[in-house]
């Protein structure tokens, strides 16, 4: 139920995509994040992990 | 994956000509002229462009700006103000939420039999709501602002 900051594909600043993250869906090998203001954000990938607790999560963007 | 593209959609700056009319007094005589000069300033617009992937797929994207731009009037959907507002509402909502689960957690601890437990748990629930009915409060005032 708290607020998440998606990563791509490492746990790293500079890799961060997202902050405020309060929705992910995936869908058709898309991943789709929405932040509190309603923004949204699509890459081509998977969701690879979410810490609830911590309120992350890695996005691991697809191989081409 | 995306391609990195040149746009990265920070502050940047245009050059614009703007044409005013301004009095002048000459010797007594007040007259007006009209003069044209180019200046520049500061902004960022939402936009959309196309994106090239490394799989040759091409799509466009929307970008809003973010709220950090003081200068446009129209186009930014909320400034950096109303988007703090926005999570601190959240906040205040998701804390009244915990304490709602910490007090559901401190009735269980109660039916286990541990009277003094749930007590202490139940005094930290109040301060909790005392803290968040504080954050309510700043909330509220920074909404009548």
């Amino acid at each position: 139920m708290c607020l998440s900051t998606v990563y791509k594909n490492k746990l790293t600043p500079e890799a961060i995509m997202m902050k405020n993250v309060m929705r992910i869906e995936c869908k058709d090998g898309v991943v789709i994040l929405t932040d509190l203001m309603e923004r949204q954000m699509a890459v081509e990938g998977t969701l690879e992990m979410a810490n609830l607790v911590d309120g992350v999560a890695v996005i691991k963007e697809a191989a081409v | 994956m995306h391609i990195d593209h040149d746009h990265t959609g920070l502050p940047h700056e245009h050059p614009h000509e703007h044409a005013h009319t301004h009095e002048h007094t000459h010797d007594g005589v007040t007259h007006t002229h009209e003069h044209t000069h180019t200046h520049t300033h500061d902004h960022e617009h939402p936009h959309t462009h196309d994106h090239i992937h490394e799989s040759g797929a091409e799509h466009t994207h929307s970008h809003g700006c973010e709220g950090a731009c003081g200068s446009c009037q129209s186009q930014c959907e909320h400034t950096p103000k109303e988007e703090l507002m926005a999570l601190m509402k959240y906040m205040v909502g998701h804390n009244a939420a915990h304490a709602k689960e910490l007090a559901d957690l401190a009735a269980k601890l109660d039916q286990t039999g541990d009277h003094t437990a749930y007590e202490q748990v139940m005094a930290a629930v109040s301060d909790f709501e005392k803290g968040n009915m504080r954050l309510s409060v700043v909330l509220t005032s920074m909404e009548h602002e």
